[in-house]
């Protein structure tokens, strides 16, 4: 079908008014260059994985010249996104962007070979080729690039080859932006292996780093790559916490929440999270008069003006419970009370935790909830709250959200709170509705690391958007690529080829521990594969005459035909 | 009044004549309620032989009630007075000989309604007696064990470290008994649950002797014991528990021939087990595995973006790579968008 361009995705549903269709005009006059931007994530969200757009494939010079610096990267990158999976085509595509004289062009189209290699990996393997050399380059925005692109394209492979390009940027750079992002990298390649060369590259960088570069709002990526790499491990994770506890900056303690629930995420452990809430129940006390000194010594929060491990804890409170049902709903409850009693720091993590808890499950209580903070009175908050909803709906196109961002966009405080929306709709319509960023699968039985690396990594950036996303720093929404997954139940016969089967899908039912043999889904209606699935949807056969390989039915499951049975003697 | 159950608190021993005519009891409870009454009496009788007779007696009555899922325990009920009698015999009598046995097993059947709670009396009684045969004393009761066995293995562990497990042979040699009981009667969730509680997960996956020339754990039922043990994997404190619940269910899985199943099992174990690592553990299921089966595995490691190698066959290899999905996803999507016409 015809590529989608960001305006039919502004526009869609539009009901109504000139009123705001003028409105829509006037807003996009107001900061061009944001816009352009905001445009340029837009189309490679939606158009993600299609091969074709209406921006960059066709004839990318054009729109790449509408946007300057940093805005020339994400357009080039962008090419990337909309290539993702076919590394042949995509290479031939990028190709023309690597070898151009502007320095942002060619460190975008780096991104852009790293985007399209994620979560594939290619017999021809051109990102080891084409970017180790970049990672040493006399230029800051090709390094960048480069060790990001390392990043989102081996992301899981726990290659030693990886290891050793990046290893230069720790032993021989001071620069906390580019080590910052090598973490980052090196967590996801990484993810959940508890690779102790690594843990001991990061933890020493942690410890020899000044107090004025950690400081630097880069500086939670540190602790953010080290809890990935003992991402779901549990216990493995301890030694590296009491290492941790030597460091005196802050830092250390919104690293130690960082690894801690990293460690333990998706288990479910009730302490962990007991222990995130009683951090986030700390507040910060003014002086007062009567206060008794033992009072305030019980309560008054370590020297950190940011806070930043709240924050953490929040979002580790919903890492820890997810995956688990139960522990999941009673953890959006306690999330209303933080939101009634928390400092400021806990509030603004709040709609990032709800978000992680249900990711592309466009629930309708959480979209409530997600819409009511949207118009909280702390700006962070609310532009957190938008960003959740273009998660809480990622991939699905829900109109309900749609129709929410729409009001958000025409009511926009101010460019930045526009240009968030703008992301949020992306975000909502990607894939044209066909992707999703859930990293469960099988039956919410597996969780997918890198994915959730991917997510966390996201909303790290967002809990300080002024200086990331909103910053010059919005590349580094391209990591969702290795989230992304579609969301079609394909049936493949023998050969392997494309074979449409009759199957039932509804919503999930839990049938441990029934007798008999229980229905497994509820509410279904009967289509042909292949067929759109919901992150609580569930599919099964519904023609007798074949048999699937797969005891899920998710993904490609390769059905054959059933035998009849011969009685045998 | 007649219908009243003594509470445990309250020691009485009779119902008294006047009660019981006062008491609407039917002749069949009334002829009853004279037969225990006379084999308790009998049981205390010095003559052996009288003795045993009352005491078989009264095991038939209390077997007969227990072990039909139709009938009301009566004499559980009328016995109750008596409990703390027949204790006394039972302590007064030679406890190895089969009638002290026999008496012990009554008294843990009888333990099961009337002793005192957290005292533990029905794994005290069964222990003298006999651990066999558990099937004549109906499921209730067996439940009942099992609950108790559970909570005194937790408690010994509470209490004692270290050399604890050597000191639990009683408990598990009950639990030899009860679990199969339970998984021959389909109850699946209790069984796991015991072997849980006295962390014996791992004989699922075979100790126990064939019943009727069938495996426990066979064919018709490895996919519903399977799903309770993952399942109750999300609740379990402790990660070696874990671990071993999860290496009996990969056991389970791959002794069945359900591979994708296991490959799942063996994704959410990974590296936890220092003894097979996750890509050895892969490389198991692929030899085992047809190659058709090889190509679904595939691509379920392809979605979870691991970074196992097939090197043995290129085209699987290249699946597990996920370099379909672009294919597959490209040629669905327009197909699928057009006939949406919603863009």
């Amino acid at each position: 079908m015809d590529p989608k361009s960001p305006e039919d995705i502004y526009k869609s549903h539009l009901g109504d008014s000139a009123f705001s269709r003028a409105s829509n005009i006037s807003a996009r006059q107001v900061d061009s260059a944001r816009a352009n931007l905001a445009a340029t994530f837009v189309n490679a969200f939606v158009n993600a994985g299609f091969c074709k757009d209406l921006l960059m494939t066709e004839d990318g010079n054009a729109w790449l010249y509408k946007n300057k610096e940093y805005g020339m990267l994400a357009a080039a990158a962008s090419l990337g996104m909309i290539m993702m999976w076919n590394v042949e085509e995509g290479l031939t595509t990028i190709d023309k962007f690597l070898y151009s004289n502007e320095e942002y062009v060619k460190a975008g189209a780096c991104l852009a070979i790293g985007i399209v290699s994620s979560s594939v990996r290619h017999e021809s393997d051109p990102p080891i080729a084409l970017l180790p050399e970049h990672v040493e380059s006399s230029s800051p925005i090709m390094r960048t690039a480069a060790i990001v692109a390392l990043g989102i394209a081996y992301a899981g492979s726990a290659r030693d080859d990886v290891l050793d390009a990046l290893t230069p940027v720790f032993t021989s750079s001071d620069v906390m932006g580019d080590v910052a992002l090598a973490t980052l990298s090196l967590g996801q390649i990484y993810v959940g292996t508890c690779k102790s060369e690594v843990a001991s590259l990061i933890a020493q960088k942690l410890m020899e780093a000044s107090d004025a570069s950690l400081e630097m709002p880069e500086s939670k990526f540190l602790g953010l790559g080290l809890g990935l790499l003992f991402f779901g491990r549990g216990e493995r994770g301890d030694a590296m916490l009491e290492a941790l506890k030597t460091i005196e900056h802050p830092i250390s303690l919104c690293a130690s929440v960082t690894l801690e629930t990293c460690a333990f995420a998706a288990t479910g452990d009730v302490l962990k999270i007991q222990k995130m809430l009683h951090l986030c129940a700390e507040h910060r006390l003014e002086p007062v008069a009567n206060t008794t000194p033992a009072l305030m010594e019980a309560t008054v929060l370590p020297k950190t003006p940011k806070a930043t491990h709240q924050s953490a804890a929040v979002i580790g409170i919903a890492l820890v419970a997810t995956g688990e049902e139960m522990g999941a709903e009673m953890t959006l409850r306690t999330f209303d009370h933080l939101l009634h009693y928390g400092e400021p720091a806990v509030r603004q993590a709040v709609p990032l935790a709800l978000a992680l808890l249900r990711i592309s499950y466009p629930d309708y209580g959480i979209v409530d909830q997600m819409s009511r903070l949207t118009h909280d009175a702390d700006a962070q908050v609310a532009l957190n709250a938008i960003v959740g909803l273009g998660l809480i709906g990622a991939g699905t196109n829900n109109s309900r959200i749609a129709g929410l961002l729409r009001m958000l966009a025409e009511h926009a405080r101010d460019p930045s709170s526009l240009f968030v929306v703008r992301l949020a709709q992306g975000l909502l319509h990607l894939g044209k509705g066909l992707l999703s960023i859930s990293p469960f699968h099988a039956d919410r039985s597996l969780v997918c690391k890198p994915a959730m690396g991917s997510i966390l990594t996201f909303l790290y950036c967002c809990l300080d958007l002024k200086h990331t996303i909103l910053d010059k720093h919005h590349y580094l929404m391209y990591n969702l690529a290795s989230a992304m997954v579609p969301r079609f139940l394909f049936t493949v016969d023998v050969e392997l080829n494309l074979l449409p089967v009759s199957v039932r899908v509804g919503q999930a039912v839990e049938t441990v521990g029934q007798a008999g043999r229980p229905k497994t889904i509820t509410g279904f209606q009967t289509h042909t594969t292949p067929v759109l699935l919901g992150v609580d949807d569930r599919a099964e056969l519904a023609s007798d005459e074949v048999l699937a390989k797969s005891h899920v039915l998710e993904g490609v499951v390769i059905v054959e035909p059933r035998r009849s049975e011969v009685p045998s003697g | 009044a007649s219908n009243q159950i003594p509470t445990s608190g309250q020691m009485m021993l009779n119902f008294s004549k006047s009660e019981r005519e006062a008491a609407e009891l039917s002749p069949e409870d009334h002829a009853l309620v004279e037969g225990l009454e006379l084999s308790i009496e009998r049981i205390q009788d010095p003559n052996p032989a009288v003795m045993r007779a009352a005491l078989e007696h009264l095991v038939k009555e209390v077997q007969t009630a227990t072990s039909s899922m139709t009938s009301v325990p009566k004499p559980l009920k009328f016995l109750r007075p008596h409990y703390e009698t027949l204790k006394r015999c039972h302590a007064a009598w030679d406890k190895n000989c089969p009638t002290g046995r026999l008496l012990a097993d009554l008294l843990a059947v009888l333990a099961m309604t009337m002793s005192k709670s957290n005292k533990r009396e029905i794994l005290v009684y069964k222990k003298q007696g006999s651990a066999h045969d558990l099937d004549s004393w109906g499921h209730e009761f067996v439940r009942a064990l099992a609950g108790e066995v559970g909570a005194e293995y937790s408690a010994r562990q509470l209490n004692s470290k270290g050399r604890f497990k050597s000191s639990a042979k009683d408990l598990v040699a009950l639990v030899d008994e009860i679990v199969p009981f339970h998984l021959q009667h389909n109850a699946y969730a209790e069984a796991i649950d015991l072997l849980i509680e006295t962390q014996s997960v791992p004989k699922l996956l075979g100790n126990y002797p064939k019943i009727n020339n069938k495996a426990l754990v066979d064919s018709g039922n490895f996919r519903r014991v399977c799903l309770y043990l993952l399942r109750c994997g999300t609740f379990m404190a402790d990660p070696d528990d874990l671990k071993e619940l999860r290496q009996c269910a990969f056991g389970l899985y791959e002794r069945h021939g359900e591979f994708s199943a296991a490959l799942g099992v063996a994704i959410q174990l990974g590296n936890d087990d220092e003894k097979t690592a996750f890509l050895a553990r892969c490389r198991e299921l692929f030899k085992k595995a047809d190659d058709l089966m090889r190509k679904q595995m595939a691509f379920i490691l392809a979605r979870h973006q691991t970074n196992f190698e097939y090197s043995e066959d290129d085209a699987i290899d290249e699946i597990i790579g996920n370099n379909k999905l672009s294919g597959y996803y490209v040629g669905t999507a327009s197909d699928f968008l057009q006939v949406l016409s919603f863009y």
